[in-house]
This record gives structure tokens, C-alpha cells and sequence, in this order.
């Protein structure tokens, strides 16, 4: 196309094929240019209108499969309250009730600032556990990192994009929706069809797009697959999560499709019934055998359930569809890791490596498994190359990982100095603090041990190690109470904690003597 | 609670008996249960006795609520108030000619033993007054003579009462008005002692616990008496008509738990556990020798006819021999409630020993080995095992929520205990200890072929980290930017700022807190966005006059965003001294992203 710019002859080619052949490049910006130049000559060119509706749409398209972090407004006003009851093992509330056996406990494998166990690969639903809220309303508003906050609501940062998305369009908005007839659009199928995209993925304004979608399911007779599907997303973004599960079913029941699979299983996320998620998954990949999105999501489920071995299993047969596929690799790398194969891992890693992934947490987890699998001529090479591509975000952990080698090379010099870089990169890191109460300890520093558990208590209120390491120096110092009160809390964190048993256990004796 | 219904019951309920054999399934019979009995007591209040003498058990309960409730079978008979909270309740048969023989119940509570007859009150036993001390005596006479006032009454008494004498309960009553404001505290003394002193002043002390042992015939119905232990360290055997003390001991301490055996006219042995956490044996009037050492408090005593158990606090359940040498020790996974013997006669007599948990289990133990277990809906506070109704294999359960249950050991039920010899099954359940991989051998090859390589390598990258921490520590330092600063000028302080609020307006929490030894004055608390025209702040610097060690300092400051569409900054909290050019210490905040006002 762009050979025939200077031949006179492309003059006469019709704007609209061109705008269409652009918009089928996926040259959205080309695409826009024909279209404006269109409508400025006749705004009611029905044509035009229909190729710049789609283009803004996907112009600003997110893939909105993904689980995405929980807003405070979610955590707080939790209607969808289901039984009060512990479920051990069907919550994702409480993963650290299911009882596993021959996997590496949380004392081995870390969990993260909110008590879900660490993967292999960071997304906005992994790190946090959906609905807990432990500190009350200081505790919605804070972030999955100490020291970051929640969004307000997950459809605020949708409405965000979506403002942003009208600011950046010169002249104002293309369509202004709350001025249009929906019901007049509502009977044209093909018209309505790309402005209820255009609404839930330009606008963000999910009210308006459910407002189309119904009036056009009645005119479809309640059996457009495409109409159902559209609606439970808008009742999804909307929170109306009953509602957006009949939509989603319903739409599944008619014609069965991966997107409305997934969003059915997101739902089931949100409303904390990751047995029924499974299913949804289950019955998605008999229709859709290979699709590795379908895959992934159940493997993430049994990840937040702690149910690694079944998780492993799942990325196992993701790789044998995909083998290219990041989240799967890194998954599995962080299974070998923590469950005393550091060699296997190193593999996996090195695989993400030759697939052209190069960032600090690949460099980190290299030089970390070459470590622990005993080749040290490359391990702090890795880690060099960590803290060079490390920006503020992760340095704090490379240099906390820094100082675990450190400690394991028995330089404890090195190792306080690399904790101490650490909290000054982030001064939440809860880890370097623990660490480095564990070293003053050493040294004989006993109160800023004490105040150096404190804080990393403070700061993740969900490890035990902090706790542990609390009790046993007050233990020591012959403060037998306060000592018994930190296991206490210790064990809450983590029930089967064996040194926190053990020290409880010496407490009661204590006290039980005469 | 017929025979026949309960065969009924067994047919349809109870396993067959080889079944029996497995632990874990319950070998009780569910006779009856009745969640809202109000039955709230310990083992000690909690007795069946022939009180009609028809053969026909009744269920007699006193409970914390002052009720003392009978039951006949299932049904409810009577309740009776009684006076005070009840100790233990235990029934003894009067010397009395008469046939049947109907025995007496005994309940125990404060000073006195009210003996009921026909559930009729009969008489009333008083433990003999204890002597005053002299000097008391001497003060409350005083006091009643005007000698001296309240004032001095009440240093007189402390100073008695310091010196090791036990005090009447009057004095004690005064020397607890401690609380409330001068003027009042000396009003109240002074209207006590007007109001007290022209009494008699008597000392009077309580009853800890209470048996009952055969006079002179080991029959069931033969003669028997009552024995009860004092707040006084004092152990009473009463007469068979329970109206005067025959005999007196006097213990080391106060008894908590008594068990008996024998009889009392030839030859008997009272097991007496004491708040000092010995267990000592008062043999034919005498105080024995042979004394229990435990290592905790004892929470439960039983005497069978060989064995002494002992429960004490430490979850744990010894048992010794009659003469003290230690049989055996039970370690059990909770805290024990209560304990009680059970001895089913059959064929051939078998001795368990029954055992409550504080984790709602309850247990059954024959000898070391466990042979039933079960478990409750809540923590059992009282149990009692014998016979109920016509029954005789009764277990009589009270729950803390005062649910009484009632259980009947099947007759077939296996009791007999399965010693196990040989290690413990655990041992050959192998450990999941991931194998060795192919790839870990050759790179453990790699590393015996390449050490030198390896190790030289390794050594010159550590250098060059050391460096570099080293550098990127001493820059830290340089800066002050930890959050933590060390020792400098020998203060050590940390600092945490957190932010508050959904935009545009927000609140600067800032929480310091000197963690070291010396004092530091007159700090000031910068705050410094990193875009400066993206915030306006409240205060910009704030002054903390003073952070002494240990104290922290809370400020909070508010903070508002200019543009709320202009997505988020950071914002830098920098603790500063006036006699240093670097701060103490720095915290970096991040702000969260606005939230629209519309």
C-alpha cells in the first residue's frame, strides 16, 4: 500500500477500503487519519462511522480475561458474603488450611505480603488474597506491597482509562453515549454490535453498555450468544456478579466460547468458590482441548489453593500445548526450586533466558538456583546483572537475595550491608528487617533485634518468621509472657510452624512448673 | 432406662463385637442426652445413689447455680435450692438397722455438710470452729472498747496478718477495704468496725472435698462415713451418723483432691492430693510417709485398689503404686478436665481409667494403652461412671455448657487392651525426599573436574560485590536514605510514613521513634515532593521537639493534590538535625493515584 502513495491514481480509492484494509493491518492510527478525513466531509457517512467506532475500540482494547487486583470498595463492602464458616480447603481466603502432604510448607516455599503462597509468575490476582481483610479499613486500603495502596474499585481504574482514552481524543469525545437513543441503536444488530464494544472498552461505562445489550437481547428473542456474553461483562465490571454468572452461563449454554468460559470462571474467583471456577475450566477445555488459557487458570487456582502438586501438573500440559509459554516455565522453575531442585530450575530459567526474557527476577532466580545448586562460579555474575537491570520496584529484593548469599557464604559483614541497602530502597521490606534482626541478634545489638522484628512484623503482618524470632529472643531474655504471646501469633500465621511448636511447648512447661 | 431397652438399643446400635477392636470406633451406646439440663458441674457434684431404696438409681447433680437436680431415668424429679455453692456431693449409708437401706446424700458447700434423708433436709454438720489467734483477739477487743480506731485496727491486723497468722474472716473482710478514695476507704473501716465488733469473734474455715468410706463391711450397702478435707490443711473423718468428727489429721497442706480404699474400722488408706502438688496418704489415722512428689499441679486424683493416678496440669497422667513408686505415665495431646475410674465387672473384672480432654476428646485407658476414644461437642467438665437406674456400666458426662450426656458401655464392648510391640507405623512411611536428578550428578561432576576454576571465579565476583555493596552502602550512609540509620552521633532512629485517604486529599502519617539509648532535641521533619507542583502540603516541615528513646512521635500532615488526573508522585519524609549536614534518616513515599470528585 504504502509503494502506491505517489501514484495519482490511489486518489480515486475509496477512503473506506482504505480505512478497512488498515483497520485489517491492525494500522490503527493510519486507519483513524481516513476515517476523520471521511466524516469531516459528511458526519453522517454510517460507513466511516463503523470503521472509526471499531478502530477506537480496539485502540483501546485491555484483555479483560485477566483477574485483576480487588478494589478497596470490593474488600470492604462484600456483599457477596457466602458461609461465615471455615472451608478448609474450598476458600481461597484461607489457603493455608488445605492440608497437603510432600509439598514444601510455608516455611520453605515464602508467601506473599497477603499470606498467599508465592508463584512463579506476578499477575494482579496472584500476589493478594481476594477478600481478606485483616486490619480493618486500614488494612482494604493498603496495597499487595506495604506501603502502596489499593484502588478505590476495580471499575474506578476501568472509568480511569476510560477518561484517559476521551482526554487524548483532539476535539472531544467521537461518540457521546449518554446523548444516543439506545433503543433506536438496539434494533440495528451490526450498528449496536461495535458501539457496545466501543462503550465497554472505550467509554468504560459498563451502565450504559448493559443498558444496550438488554434492549438488544430482547430484540434478539434472549437466544444471541454475542448479546449474553456482552451483558454478564457489564455486570461483571459492574459487580453484579450473580447477575453476570446466569448472563455468562447462558451465553455458554448457546454457543460455547473460551472468552465467556474464562470471564465465568472470573466470577467464580470473585465470589471466593474456586471449586465451581474449576469446574468451569474443566468443562471449557473438553470443548476447547489445547487452549492454554483455560489450562493456566486452573493451575493458578490450585497455586492460590496450595495445592502445588496438581497445579505443576497442569503447567506440565500447558508446556506440552505451548512451549513457549512464560508463566508456565517460570511456574514450574519455582516449583523445582523450592522443592530442592535448584539444577531443574536452573534449566527453566535458562530456557525464559533464551526466549528473550531478560529482566532483574530472571537474573535474580538464575543466580539464586545457581547457588543453591552449587555452581558458584555464576552465581554472582547473575546477581550483578540483577542489580543492573533492577529499578526501584524489585532492587530492595535483589539485594535482600544478596544477603541470604551472603549469609549462606558466611559473611555476615556483607550481608548486613547488603539488608541495610535493601530497607533503604524500600524501607518496607519486611525480609531485610527480619534478617537484619536476626543478624544484630548475633552481634549482641539485643534491643535492636527486638525493634527490628517489630518492624517487620509491622510491616507483613502475615509472616511468621518475624514473630517466631520475636518470641524466641524474648524467650531467651527471660520474658516468658510476652514470648508466649508472639508464638501465639506466630502459630496463627503458620499453624504446623515446628520451632514455634517446640518453643510453645517449653513455654507451657514453664509455666506449668511448679 | 429399662434393661430391655437398652438390649433394644444395643441390637440396633452397637457394632458387632469383633468390630470393637478398632479404636477410633465409639463403644458406647447413646443412652440419652439433654443439652438444656442446666447440669453445670464437676465430678465431685455429680453422684448416683439407690435414695428411694427401689433398686432404681437417681442421678444426683449440684450444680454452680446452686440447684442441687435428681433425675429417675430420664425424667427430672425435683430440684432443691441450696444455700450455697456446692463442693461435692457424695451419698454414705447411716448405721441403721432398717431394711432396705436407704442411704444418706452428703453435699458439701462452705463450712457446713447438709445431709439430706428421702431428699428431705436432715441435718446440718458445722466444721468445728478454729481457734483465734490471741493478738486478734486483743485488737478486736481494743477496737471494741474504743481503745483504738479503725486506723490502727487495720495497721494492727496487716502486721498480725504479716507475720504468718491466719486471720478470721472478719479481719480479712477489713484488711480487703483498700480500694476507693482516702475519706471513703476510712468511713467504710470505721462503720465495719462499729457494725462488727461487739460480735463474737469466731474463725470459721471451708470445706475443700469429701468422700465416703465403708465402716467396717465391704458391702454396698454397708455402714459408712464421711470424710472431708478443710481450707485448714485439716482432714475430718466424721461418725456414720455424719453429727460429730471421730478422728482429725492434720496435713502439710490444703487437700484438693481425696480418694479412699479399705475399711475404716480395720484397715484403710485415704489418698490425699494437696495445693502444694504432693500427694500424701493418710494410713489408719496416720499421716504416712510415703509421699508423691508431682512436677505440676494436680488436676485429678483416682484410687483403685493397686494404683494411684494422678492428673496433673502438664497433660499428663501418672500412676503409681499404692506404696509410691511410679507404675507409668500417660502423655496425652491436651490439657486434662477430669478423670474417673471405671471398673466393669464381668466375666473378669476390667479397671480403665476414663479421661476428658480439654480438645473435647474422651478417652479410655486400660492400663498404658488406650482402648476407646470418643469425642464431645465441647469440653467435658464432670463425668461420673456407675450405675444409673438399673443399669450398671453408666457414663454420666456434664459439659461446660452444662449438656448432660449419659452413655452405656455395651457389654460386649472389648476392653482389653492390644499391647503393640515393634517400632510405631509411622516409621515405614518413607520421607518425600526429592530424588537426585541425572542433571544434578553431572554438575556435581563439573564442579570435582573444574574446582579450581570455580572456586577463583567465585572469589573475584564476590570481590567485586563487596565493592559494591560496600559502595552502594557507604552512598546510603552518605545520603542518609535508610529508614534506619545507625548509631549516628550514637542516635539511632527509624521512621515509618504511611498515607491515609482516596485523594485528592490525603493524610501524611509520619511515625518516628528513637530506638536508641540518648535523647535528641529539636528535629525537624521535612517533607519534599518530588515534583513540587504537584502537591500542596499542609506543613512542610514539621518541628518534633523532642524524640526520647522508646517514645514514638506521630505527626500527621494533610496533603492535597493540585491536578487529580495527573497520576501520582512520590513524596520524601527527611528527619533532619540541626548539628549534622546529612539527615538522620529518610522515608520515600508513594503516593496512590487520586480519586475523581464527581
Amino acid at each position: 500500500m504504502a509503494d502506491d502513495e505517489d501514484d495519482p491514481s490511489s486518489r480515486e480509492i475509496s477512503k473506506c477500503w482504505l480505512a478497512m484494509k488498515a483497520l485489517e493491518r491492525h494500522d490503527l492510527d493510519e486507519c483513524l487519519e481516513h476515517c476523520n478525513a471521511a466524516l469531516e466531509k459528511n458526519p453522517y457517512d454510517q460507513q466511516m462511522w463503523y470503521i472509526k467506532t471499531r478502530c477506537l475500540t480496539l485502540k483501546n482494547w485491555i484483555d479483560d480475561t485477566e483477574l485483576e487486583e480487588e478494589g478497596v470498595a470490593e474488600v470492604l463492602m462484600d456483599e457477596h458474603a457466602t458461609a461465615a464458616m471455615p472451608r478448609p480447603g474450598t476458600s481461597l481466603r484461607r489457603p493455608g488450611t488445605r492440608t497437603q502432604t510432600g509439598m514444601p510448607n510455608q516455611g520453605i516455599r515464602p508467601t506473599t505480603s497477603s499470606g498467599r503462597p508465592t508463584t512463579g509468575f506476578l499477575r494482579p490476582g496472584t500476589s493478594t488474597r481476594p477478600m481478606t481483610n485483616k486490619g480493618g479499613v486500614e488494612g482494604a486500603f493498603r496495597g499487595n506491597r506495604p506501603g502502596t495502596t489499593r484502588p478505590v474499585t476495580t471499575s474506578g481504574r476501568l472509568v480511569r482509562l476510560g477518561t484517559a482514552s476521551m482526554l487524548a481524543e483532539p476535539g472531544g469525545p467521537f461518540i457521546n453515549v449518554d446523548k444516543l437513543d439506545l433503543r433506536k441503536y438496539a434494533q440495528r444488530p451490526a450498528l449496536a454490535r461495535v458501539l457496545c464494544d466501543y462503550i465497554l472498552h472505550h467509554d468504560r461505562n459498563p451502565k450504559k453498555a448493559v443498558e444496550l445489550a438488554s434492549l438488544a437481547t430482547v430484540n434478539a428473542g434472549f437466544d444471541d450468544w454475542w448479546w449474553k456474553h456482552r451483558l454478564g461483562k457489564g455486570y461483571y465490571q459492574l459487580g453484579l456478579l450473580r447477575d453476570a454468572e446466569k448472563q455468562f452461563k447462558s451465553s455458554i449454554a448457546d454457543m460455547p466460547t473460551i472468552d465467556a468460559t474464562l470471564q465465568l470462571a472470573n466470577v467464580y474467583i470473585r465470589l471466593d468458590q474456586p471449586a465451581s471456577a474449576i469446574r468451569v475450566y474443566r468443562a471449557g477445555q473438553t470443548q476447547f482441548p489445547g487452549e492454554t488459557s483455560m489450562l493456566l487458570g486452573e493451575a493458578r487456582i490450585h497455586d492460590a489453593l496450595n495445592d502445588m502438586a496438581a497445579g505443576v501438573a497442569l503447567y506440565k500440559n500447558v508446556l506440552q500445548w505451548d512451549a513457549t509459554n512464560v508463566e508456565a516455565i517460570a511456574c514450574m522453575g519455582a516449583h523445582h526450586f523450592y522443592t530442592d531442585q535448584p539444577e531443574i530450575a536452573l534449566r527453566f530459567y535458562r530456557r525464559l533466558l533464551m526466549m528473550g526474557v531478560n529482566n532483574t527476577e530472571l537474573w535474580n532466580n538464575l543466580g539464586l538456583c545457581c547457588f543453591y545448586a552449587s555452581q558458584y562460579d555464576m552465581t554472582l555474575h547473575c546477581f550483578e546483572r540483577a542489580l543492573q537491570l533492577a529499578d526501584d520496584d524489585n532492587m530492595a529484593d535483589v539485594w535482600f537475595n544478596v544477603g541470604q548469599v551472603a549469609i549462606g557464604i558466611g559473611d555476615l559483614n556483607l550481608a548486613e550491608q547488603a539488608f541495610k541497602i535493601a530497607v533503604s530502597v524500600d524501607a518496607n521490606h519486611s525480609e531485610s528487617f527480619n534478617n537484619m534482626g536476626v543478624l544484630d541478634l548475633r552481634a549482641g545489638k539485643v534491643d535492636q533485634a527486638i525493634a527490628n522484628f517489630q518492624t517487620a512484623h509491622e510491616l507483613l503482618e502475615f509472616a511468621h518468621e518475624p514473630l517466631y524470632n520475636a518470641a524466641l529472643t524474648a524467650f531467651k531474655l527471660g520474658q516468658f509472657q510476652r514470648a508466649f504471646e508472639k508464638v501465639e501469633k506466630a502459630l496463627e500465621n503458620f499453624p504446623e510452624h515446628e520451632d514455634s511448636l517446640e518453643l510453645r511447648r517449653q513455654l507451657v512447661q514453664h509455666f506449668n512448673l511448679l | 432406662m429399662r434393661e430391655q431397652q437398652a438390649a433394644q438399643q444395643a441390637a440396633q446400635q452397637a457394632p458387632p463385637p469383633r468390630q470393637v477392636k478398632d479404636k477410633n470406633t465409639p463403644a458406647w451406646l447413646e443412652a440419652w442426652q439433654d443439652p438444656m439440663a442446666g447440669a453445670d458441674a464437676f465430678s465431685s457434684c455429680i453422684c448416683t445413689a439407690d435414695l428411694a431404696g427401689d433398686g432404681e438409681f437417681r442421678l444426683v447433680v449440684a450444680t454452680a447455680m446452686k440447684k442441687m437436680k435428681v433425675w429417675n431415668g430420664t425424667s427430672l424429679t425435683s430440684e432443691h435450692d441450696l444455700l450455697e455453692p456446692p463442693v461435692a456431693v457424695c451419698t454414705f449409708y447411716p448405721a441403721e438397722p432398717k431394711s432396705p437401706k436407704r442411704p444418706s446424700l452428703a453435699i458439701a458447700a462452705g463450712t457446713h455438710v447438709y445431709i439430706y434423708r428421702n431428699l428431705r433436709p436432715y441435718y446440718k454438720f458445722t466444721l468445728p470452729a478454729l481457734t483465734v489467734d490471741e493478738q486478734e483477739i486483743e485488737v478486736w477487743k481494743m477496737v471494741r472498747d474504743g481503745q483504738i480506731g479503725p486506723k490502727e485496727a487495720f495497721d494492727e491486723l496487716a502486721n498480725i496478718r504479716d507475720a504468718g497468722v491466719s486471720l478470721t474472716s472478719r479481719s480479712l473482710d477489713l484488711l480487703a477495704m483498700e480500694d476507693g478514695a482516702a475519706g471513703e476507704v476510712e468511713q467504710l473501716r470505721a462503720a465495719y468496725c462499729a457494725a462488727q465488733a461487739p460480735e463474737q469473734l469466731q474463725h470459721f474455715t471451708s470445706i475443700t472435698c469429701m468422700g465416703s468410706i465403708k465402716k467396717n463391711m465391704d458391702e454396698w450397702d454397708a455402714t459408712s462415713c464421711l470424710f472431708v478435707g478443710t481450707e485448714s490443711a485439716e482432714l475430718y473423718v466424721l461418725n456414720a451418723n455424719g453429727s460429730a468428727v471421730k478422728t482429725t489429721t492434720r496435713l502439710p497442706s490444703v487437700p484438693v483432691f481425696v480418694a479412699s480404699t479399705g475399711l475404716l474400722d480395720v484397715d484403710y488408706r485415704i489418698v490425699v492430693a494437696c495445693r502444694d502438688g504432693r500427694v500424701y496418704t493418710i494410713k489408719n489415722d496416720e499421716l504416712s510417709t510415703v509421699v508423691i512428689e508431682l512436677e505440676t499441679q494436680p488436676c485429678g486424683l483416682v484410687r483403685t485398689a493397686k494404683q494411684i493416678h494422678v492428673a496433673c496440669m502438664n497433660q499428663v497422667i501418672h500412676c503409681y503404686h499404692a506404696k509410691g513408686k511410679k507404675a507409668y505415665s500417660l502423655y496425652l495431646p491436651a490439657e486434662i478436665t477430669c478423670i474417673e475410674s471405671m471398673e466393669v465387672t464381668r466375666t473378669r473384672a476390667v479397671r480403665c481409667l476414663l479421661v476428658a480432654l480439654a480438645n473435647n476428646e474422651l478417652r479410655v485407658y486400660n492400663e498404658k494403652h488406650m482402648v476407646s476414644k470418643f469425642d464431645m461437642m465441647e469440653p467435658v467438665r464432670g463425668l461420673s461412671f456407675g450405675r444409673m437406674g438399673r443399669e450398671d456400666n453408666t457414663l454420666i458426662l456434664c459439659t461446660k455448657g452444662g449438656c448432660l450426656q449419659v452413655k452405656i458401655m455395651p457389654r460386649l464392648a472389648n476392653l482389653e487392651a492390644v499391647s503393640q510391640n515393634g517400632p510405631p507405623p509411622e516409621q515405614d512411611i518413607p520421607l518425600a525426599v526429592p530424588k537426585k536428578t541425572k542433571l544434578y550428578v553431572e554438575q556435581t561432576q563439573r564442579e570435582r573436574e573444574q574446582a579450581v576454576d570455580m572456586h577463583q571465579a567465585f572469589q573475584k565476583d564476590l570481590l567485586k560485590l563487596r565493592l559494591n555493596t560496600a559502595r552502594a552502602y557507604v552512598k546510603v550512609m552518605k545520603d542518609g536514605q535508610s529508614p534506619v540509620n545507625d548509631s549516628f552521633e550514637g542516635v539511632t532512629v527509624r521512621i515509618q510514613a504511611s498515607v491515609q485517604g482516596l485523594g485528592p486529599l490525603f493524610k501524611i502519617r509520619v511515625h518516628v521513634v528513637n530506638t536508641g539509648t540518648k535523647p535528641v532535641y529539636d528535629v525537624p521533619i521535612l517533607l519534599v515532593p518530588s515534583d513540587v507542583d504537584m502537591y500542596d502540603l499542609e506543613e512542610v516541615i514539621m518541628q518534633c521537639p523532642a524524640l526520647l528513646p522508646g517514645l514514638p512521635w506521630i505527626d500527621a500532615v494533610k496533603c492535597r493534590q493540585k491536578d487529580p488526573a495527573a497520576g501520582a508522585g512520590e513524596i520524601r519524609v527527611i528527619v533532619a538535625t540541626k548539628t549534622s549536614p546529612v539527615p538522620l534518616i529518610t522515608a520515600l513515599i508513594k503516593m496512590p493515584l487520586s480519586e475523581f470528585l464527581d
